[in-house]
Formats: structure tokens, C-alpha cells, sequence
């Protein structure tokens, strides 16, 4: 009697395998792969970088300590970026955070020909020629963005690009909150 | 006009499935019907032909380049030439379902002609079963991938086929890859409908066997020819990447080796019946799962479609209810043997043994494959598994099914001891001395290397040392195919091991030496073809006194503007010489890829003669069929 | 669905920079040794934007600026193992190619043994049972 049901009980287990594959791939279906914005505290990573414009003047991390920024990873080869460089300079218009650009693996020249036909809304702009920064930073493409308080931790990260809606809904209170101990 | 009449032949292709699917087993099972088992054979004539009209007006609409309709607007362009105009018509999601579901009704029209031997109780219950997978796949279709959907607003020119597809690889390879995974419906439906019809509980596996070894004998040119397209078009030397698309392949081409074996003895002793049609069914699911995983977006792999999470639940939704239906017939009417497991040591225990390896590898690639999945869906982490983790586990699994391979075929089929089996095996194991001349010029390779090959060629020789009392097609059968996974082998082992990869920066007029190949970069010019510009290389490559010239190209297409690399090689039998280019580098240089591949074609001809080897098989398998 | 195609965006993007940048560089050591060990790093290495290549394959920029950074640090003589876990600490598990061996993944590793014993043994035991009947 209990060999009979053991038996029986082998013939079951290909079926109830697959319907467990078949529940995880239902599960599957439904993960979620939209990059949610990321609010963290990791350390913005040291670097030692040229400016774009002032090509011998070297920004390091000390230079973005004392004060909240945002970071902005953008390239002159990305067409996203470029469009959404409007949308920046209206933004520091309105809100004159101190804007650190950083220009991934893009070429100098280029990019100095946008500025100057577009305009230039950047405090400081970083070369990451090499990416290397980029690399530490977990950069996944661009356009992304950062903000960093005063003391060089990374508080918020978005992937994509962002329009002025959606700075002053999403970045814009994470600003004032890390300015809040400051004058606003 | 057209495309309305393409979408009105799948409706009653579906119709007539519907039909197919619910009357003839009607007429089985009440007596006062049996008059509707009539209808099998000429519905799933009509089946065929509705779908395949189908398709045929798909591809008029591409030939025509009809940008009024939505899938040859997203697929097709003014200027592509029209041999890619015609597989334009599988070149995306729709349309591959289409090119599916054509060839299923085709191997359900084929199962319909050559099934006037059986009962009409067998014929209505098999071609039922067929049918109810065309009613499931012509819905899928109808409902979420129709092909035939008009633009509001007619096209000006249409977004180009990718162009990575633009190849005579394309052309093809998803037919034949197609005609493997969805032939294994065919047993699938021979192994339910022989669990249901009194009569046939014992003989189905004859029947399903020729079906089982022709779709094999398919899949497996799909398989190889996927690896050589992938090889030449991609452009960095490599032929196989456990992309979880492969893998989709990769799995029903394991269980059907299983499942051509495991037939075999399921045909003449009459047992194992129940082990071989769980992997008639395993098998046709596994093809399923792979039609889901490629199409839903579960995945991430460079050969996928663009999903949309409704298609995945409705092909998720159809692959449950083929397994709720498989699964239940399965255990109610589980089939009971015949006659007792052989003996320990026979060829039919080392063949279910070999099956059991088969069995256990497809798992681990399943696993493999789904694992990221499983942890993102339980754990919310994110992780990959790659080549590392599957040649780490297949290479293992697959050695002592290599050894195996070697030593059954002298094995006798009932009985047999060692004393007997060495007598037997002593001259060809002799003739191993062959093999030492070869040893001693690989001294220089690493032993994983030497032991991979030595096994292979083992396997080769072994095989054809083989002394048959009669040379027949079934046990040439055999021969071809055994050769052939040698050949592969050795093949695998001696391009990994011997390959040499270089990416260098040449300038024009620049000579480069590699393995005593001497290149020469003599120039660049622009080349225009019908929808690209480019730039075409010409390197001379010497070698002692020959010399070939070879002509890589970078080509620009114009509606998609994405760059294309079109590979040089120069294909030979010991080795490939293979020049890909990359970026222009300025002043006249380029950044240019060299690979040196010995023996990377054995491992397509050896796909080449599996497919034979199986081809030759499913022929005599038909004819004894006819006998009965 | 959006999702893939902003992911297949950026790699297009990627793709598009080849025409108008040449950043291509080459990665050569002194030592054939770290030539090799900079190969099968690349190799093991997922590019993060792309739907399935490994950081030597795809044009991708991230993939680009992942093979820098590793050619920088085997050249100061980072150990493989080091640098795999820089990467791991940056982009998570997700960019190894070969599962790490933790308390999650045991099973991935272990099961495919496993099974194969135990078919082995189901194997012996039913052929074994029948030659004892018989």
C-alpha cells in the first residue's frame, strides 16, 4: 500500500515542477524594471578631474564640500542630453543651485561649442574623459543625476532626463530639506 | 484588399480548428457520432491551407511594400531588397507567431496524409490534439499579435528591417528552427492520444518515433545554422553565448535527443512507456516555454522581441492549459508497461542512463536560465547568470555522456557482461594507436584541452570501427549522428583552445604578423549598396606561398542609421581566417579585428551530420510505420 | 515595454557615438599574462545597458569606461578578485556573468550535481530491481 502510493506520488512531481515554473514566470511578468529614483547616503567618490572651459584649472571633491549641488552626467554625443540642456538652463534660472556638470567620455571641443551656442549653466563642468568617474559613480548611461550635500554625500539619484516639472516636484524638496539647516 | 484577406483565412483557419478540436473526438467517444471522425483528416487539410494562404498574403503585402498595414510599416523600407522583403515576414513579433502557426498547420496537414494506417478513433484523437494547439496559437494571434492591423494613416516609407537581419542566415535559419521546436508537437500528440485510445496504449511510440527524429533532425539544422549565422554576422568570432534565447533552443534539443532514444526502446521492448511520454510532452512544453520567454519580456537577451506583458499572460495563460490537459491525461491514464526494465548492464539500460544525463542537463540550463528571474521574483535582487556559470556545469554533465556514447552502441541490446562486452571491444579499442601521432602534437595544450579532444575523436573512431552484420540505414543513421557530435567536440575543444584574438589599430599600408599569417592592410574605399553606404577594407593575407584576399565592410544603413559590420572569412576545413572591422580610428587607421580559428567548422559539420545521421533514421522509421 | 526601449535607446546612443567620436582605445599590457587576465575579466563582465554582452563586445559607453577603469587598475596590479569586487560594490551582482557562491545561489551551483546523482541512483535502482526479479 505505501509503495503503491510512493509511486504514485513520483508521477505527480513533473507537474507540480512546471507549475511552479509556470507561477514564477507570472510573477516574472509583472517585475518592475522602471529605475526608481534612489534616495541613499553613499559618499560622492574622490576625484581628481579637469574643468572643461579652464582646462588647467583641476576640481577635486573638496571643491563641492560646503555647499549642496547637483551633479549632472550628460554628453554631447547623447541627443537626449542635448535637448534636455534647455531645460537645464531654465531650471538654474529660476533656482540658481550650484549646477557641477560632468561630461562623459565626450570630447572637449565639442562640448565647449554647445555651451557656447546654448549657454552655460554649470559651476563647475567635470572630464570624464575615461569614464573612470562615471564607473564609480555606477553610471549606467546618461543622462543621470545627482544631489550631493555639504558634505560630499550623494542624497538623491535619478536616471533619464529630467524637465522642469519634474525638478521642482521631485529634486527641488530634496534641495530645500539639505539647505534647511542653511539659509534656504 | 490583401491584408483583410490574410486576416480572414486565419479566421476560419481558426474556425475549422475549433471544429477539428471538438468533433472528431465526439465521434470517438459516442458511438451514435462516429461519423464525425470523417472530418479529421479533411479539416486539418483545410487548416493548412487557410494558414498557409495566410501567410502567403503576408509576404504579397511585404513584396508590395504595403505601408498601410502596421507590421510592414515597422518592418520593411522602400529600398530593401526584395529577398529580405520576403523574410521581413518573420523578422518581428507577428509575423514569427504567423510563420508558427503556418508550419504547424503543415506538420498537422503531414501528420493528416500519412495517418490513414491508423484507426479513426487514432487519427481523430491525434489530429484533435493537433488541433487544439492550432486553435490555441490561431487565438494568440487573433487576439494580441495580429499581423494584419491597418495604420490609421498609411506610412510614408516604413522603419527598415533591423539590420542584423538583413543576411541570407536570416533567411533560413528561423524556418528550420521553427519547423524543429513546433514538429515536436507531433509526438506530443501521438503520446496523449495513445494514452487515450485503448488500442494504441502500447504501439504509440512506433508511431510518434519517425515524427520525433524528423523534428529533431530540424531543430538540429536550426540550432547549427543559428551558431554559424551568429558566428559571421555579429562580428566577434563567437558561435555560442548561452544567450537565454539559445538556451530556449538549446533545452528541447537535449529532451529530444532524450526522447528520439527513449522511442526507440519504448518501440521494441515495450517499456518505458511512461518515461517517453513524459518527454514527448516535456519536450513540446519546453518548446512553448521558449516561444514564452522570448516573446514577453521576462528575459533580457539580444534576440528578443518587443514584448508586451498581455502577449506573455496570454502565451502563459495557453502553455497552462496544455499542461493542465497533457498533465491530466498523463496521470489518469498513465501508460503501464508492458514488459520488464532490461537488464543492468544492456544497451537499453545504458540508453535510458544516457537519457537520465540528458534529462538532468536540461535542468541545469532551465535553471540557469530562470535563476535571475527567481531571485529578482523572491529576493528583489538583480543578478546574472552567463557563459561562466553554464560551461561550468554542461562540460561536466555532458563528459560521461560523451563516454557513454562510446562504449552502448557495442553494448548487445538485452544482455551483456564485461568479459564479453571487452572481447568485442578489444581490436577497435587497438586501433586507438591512430591517435598517438595526434597526442604528441598537442603535447602543448592544457590536458582539459587534450581530453576534450581525445574524447571526441575516440568517439568518432569508436563509431566507425562499429561492425555491423548488416549496413542499414538505421544504424547509418546512428554512425552519422555519433560522428557527428564527435566532430563537434573536437571541434568545441580545439577552436577554444587554438583560437587566437587580436584587436589592433592598422593603418593603411600596414603589415601586421600574426601566427605566421602575414596582413596587409592595402585600402579603403566607400561602397554603396541598395540601402546602405560603407566602407569596404582590403587586406591580402599570406602564408607561406598562398595568398587570399579579403574585403570586410562597415556599412551604413540609411533608413535605420545604425553601423553594420560585415565579417571577412576566409573558411577553410582546419581553419577560419576572420577579419572584423571597428572604428575608424582617424588619419587613416582603423581598429581591426583578427581572429585565427582552427577547426571552428567541425563544429557545424557536425551539427550537419547529426541532421543527416537523424535524417536517415526518421526515413526508415516511416517506412517500417507504412508496414504495419 | 517603455523600459526596453529607453534601455535600447541608451544602447543605440552608444552606438551612434561611434560615428561621431573615435574614443575607441586599445587596452594593451607589456605582460601576455595581464593581456590574458584583462581578456577573461571583460569576458565574466556584463555591460550593464545592453540586453546580453559582456563589456569587451558591446560599444556601449559604460562598457567602454568599465574596461578603463579595469585596464587602470590591473596595471597598478590590482588583484582580479579585487577588481571584480570594486565592480560588484558599484553596479551590484548584477554585472558578474558567474554567480557568486552565497547562501542565495548555493542551490544554482549545487543542484545540477545533485540531480544528476540522484538520477543516477533512480537509474540503478529500477534497472537493479528488475534484474533481481528476473
Amino acid at each position: 500500500m505505501m509503495l503503491t502510493i510512493r509511486a504514485h506520488l513520483w508521477r505527480f512531481l513533473p507537474a507540480f515542477f512546471l507549475i511552479g515554473i509556470m507561477w514564477l514566470l507570472w510573477k516574472a511578468l509583472y517585475i518592475k524594471n522602471i529605475p526608481e529614483d534612489q534616495i541613499s547616503s553613499k559618499p560622492f567618490p574622490s576625484f581628481s578631474l579637469n574643468d572643461v572651459r579652464h582646462e588647467e584649472k583641476a576640481v577635486t571633491l573638496a571643491d563641492l564640500q560646503g555647499q549642496v549641488s547637483i551633479v549632472h552626467v550628460w554628453a554631447s554625443w547623447c541627443d537626449v542630453c542635448v535637448r534636455e540642456h534647455q531645460e537645464w538652463l531654465n531650471i538654474i534660472n529660476q533656482w540658481p543651485y550650484p549646477l557641477v556638470g560632468m561630461v562623459y567620455r565626450d570630447d572637449a571641443n565639442t562640448v565647449k561649442t554647445i555651451l557656447a551656442e546654448k549657454g552655460d549653466p554649470f559651476t563647475l563642468l567635470l572630464n570624464d574623459r575615461t569614464g573612470q568617474l562615471g564607473v564609480d559613480l555606477g553610471i549606467v548611461g546618461t543622462p543621470e543625476t545627482f544631489i550631493v550635500d555639504a558634505n560630499g554625500v550623494i542624497r538623491y539619484h535619478h536616471l533619464g532626463a529630467i524637465d522642469q516639472a519634474y525638478f521642482e516636484s521631485e529634486l527641488l524638496p530634496v534641495l530645500k530639506q539639505l539647505n534647511g539647516n542653511d539659509v534656504g | 484588399m490583401i491584408p483583410e484577406f490574410g486576416l480572414f483565412s486565419l479566421i476560419l483557419a481558426l474556425l475549422l480548428s475549433s471544429v477539428l478540436m471538438l468533433l472528431p473526438p465526439l465521434g470517438v467517444v459516442y458511438s451514435r457520432f462516429a461519423y464525425l471522425q470523417n472530418l479529421a483528416r479533411p479539416s486539418a487539410m483545410a487548416i493548412c491551407l487557410f494558414v498557409v494562404l495566410s501567410f502567403c498574403t503576408g509576404i504579397a503585402c511585404f513584396v508590395q511594400n504595403d505601408f498601410s498595414v502596421e507590421y510592414i510599416a515597422q518592418n520593411s523600407h522602400s529600398t530593401l531588397p526584395l529577398v529580405y522583403r520576403f523574410c521581413a515576414m518573420w523578422g518581428a513579433h507577428e509575423g514569427s507567431l504567423l510563420l508558427w502557426a503556418c508550419i504547424l498547420s503543415l506538420w498537422t496537414l503531414a501528420v493528416a496524409l500519412f495517418s490513414r494506417q491508423l484507426s479513426p478513433a487514432m487519427q481523430s484523437t491525434t489530429l484533435a490534439i493537433l488541433g487544439a494547439i492550432n486553435v490555441g496559437f490561431l487565438l494568440l494571434i487573433l487576439q494580441t499579435s495580429n499581423p494584419f492591423l491597418r495604420l490609421p494613416v498609411p506610412a510614408a516609407d516604413g522603419a527598415d528591417l533591423n539590420p542584423l537581419l538583413q543576411d541570407p542566415g536570416f533567411v533560413i535559419h528561423p524556418p528550420f528552427l521553427y519547423m524543429g521546436y513546433v514538429g515536436f508537437a507531433v509526438p506530443f500528440a501521438f503520446a496523449l492520444a495513445g494514452m487515450l485510445v485503448k488500442d494504441y496504449q502500447s504501439t504509440w511510440s512506433q508511431l510518434a518515433r519517425p515524427w520525433a527524429l524528423l523534428a529533431w533532425a530540424f531543430l538540429t539544422l536550426g540550432i547549427t545554422l543559428g551558431s554559424w549565422w551568429a558566428y559571421y554576422e555579429l562580428g566577434w568570432g563567437g558561435w555560442w553565448f548561452w544567450d537565454p534565447v539559445e538556451n530556449a533552443s538549446f533545452m528541447p534539443w537535449l529532451l529530444g535527443t532524450a526522447l528520439v532514444h527513449a522511442l526507440n526502446i519504448s518501440a521494441r521492448s515495450r517499456f518505458l512507456m511512461s518515461w517517453s511520454a513524459l518527454l514527448a510532452i516535456c519536450t513540446f512544453v519546453l518548446s512553448l516555454m521558449g516561444t514564452f520567454l522570448v516573446r514577453s519580456g521576462v528575459i533580457s537577451s539580444v534576440h528578443m522581441f518587443a514584448s508586451d506583458p498581455l502577449r506573455g499572460v496570454f502565451i502563459l495563460a495557453f502553455l497552462a492549459i496544455v499542461l493542465v490537459g497533457a498533465f491530466g491525461i498523463y496521470l489518469k491514464r498513465f501508460p503501464k508497461n508492458t514488459n520488464n526494465p532490461s537488464h543492468l548492464f544492456s544497451k537499453q539500460s545504458l540508453i535510458v542512463l544516457g537519457n537520465m544525463i540528458l534529462f538532468v542537463t536540461t535542468l541545469s540550463i532551465l535553471l540557469g536560465t530562470l535563476f535571475p528571474l527567481f531571485m529578482e521574483v523572491i529576493n528583489d535582487k538583480k543578478m546574472s547568470v552567463g557563459p561562466p556559470f553554464f560551461n561550468s556545469v554542461f562540460l561536466p554533465l555532458v563528459l560521461p555522456l560523451l563516454l557513454l556514447m562510446v562504449i552502448t552502441p557495442y553494448v548487445h541490446w538485452d544482455e551483456d557482461n564485461l568479459k564479453a562486452l571487452w572481447q568485442r571491444i578489444k581490436k577497435p579499442a587497438a586501433m586507438l594507436i591512430l591517435l598517438l601521432p595526434a597526442w604528441f602534437l598537442m603535447k602543448t595544450l592544457s590536458w582539459f584541452t587534450i581530453a576534450w579532444t581525445t574524447l571526441g575523436s575516440v568517439l568518432v573512431l569508436a563509431t566507425i570501427m562499429l561492425r555491423n552484420s548488416k549496413r542499414t540505414l538505421p544504424k547509418l543513421g546512428m554512425t552519422f549522428a555519433h560522428i557527428g557530435i564527435g566532430l563537434a567536440t573536437m571541434g568545441v575543444a580545439l577552436t577554444t583552445a587554438l583560437q587566437t584574438e587580436k584587436e589592433l589599430k592598422m593603418a593603411v599600408g600596414e603589415t601586421v604578423v600574426i601566427q605566421d599569417h602575414q596582413f596587409t592592410f592595402i585600402e579603403m574605399k566607400n561602397i554603396e549598396g541598395s540601402n546602405y553606404q560603407g566602407r569596404q577594407g582590403h587586406f591580402i593575407v599570406k602564408q607561406n606561398q598562398s595568398q587570399v584576399h579579403m574585403y570586410p565592410e562597415k556599412r551604413y544603413f540609411i533608413p535605420r542609421e545604425i553601423p553594420m559590420t560585415e565579417t571577412a572569412i576566409d573558411a577553410g576545413l582546419l581553419r577560419d581566417i576572420y577579419i572584423a572591422l571597428g572604428e575608424s580610428l582617424g588619419e587613416g587607421s582603423w581598429s581591426v579585428r583578427i581572429y585565427i580559428k582552427p577547426f571552428v567548422r567541425w563544429i557545424w559539420l557536425g551539427g550537419i551530420l547529426i541532421a543527416l545521421g537523424a535524417s536517415c533514421s526518421a526515413i526508415s522509421a516511416f517506412r517500417e510505420g507504412v508496414k504495419k | 515595454m517603455r523600459v526596453m526601449v529607453w534601455i535600447l535607446g541608451l544602447c543605440f546612443l552608444g552606438l551612434m557615438s561611434q560615428k561621431l567620436i573615435a574614443l575607441e582605445e586599445q587596452f594593451a599590457f607589456a605582460s601576455q599574462t595581464q593581456q590574458k587576465d584583462f581578456e577573461n575579466i571583460c569576458k565574466e563582465l556584463r555591460c550593464v545597458t545592453c540586453p546580453n554582452q559582456n563589456i569587451a563586445e558591446s560599444h556601449a559607453p559604460v562598457a567602454k569606461a568599465m574596461q578603463a577603469e579595469i585596464y587602470q587598475r590591473l596595471k597598478q596590479g590590482d588583484s582580479i578578485v579585487d577588481i571584480k569586487s570594486y565592480l560588484v560594490s558599484r553596479y551590484g551582482d548584477y554585472v558578474l556573468y558567474r554567480p557568486v557562491m552565497n547562501q542565495h545561489t548555493w542551490a544554482l551551483w549545487a543542484l545540477p550535481f545533485i540531480l544528476l546523482a540522484i538520477g543516477a541512483y533512480l537509474w540503478f535502482a529500477k534497472f537493479y530491481v528488475a534484474a533481481r526479479k528476473s
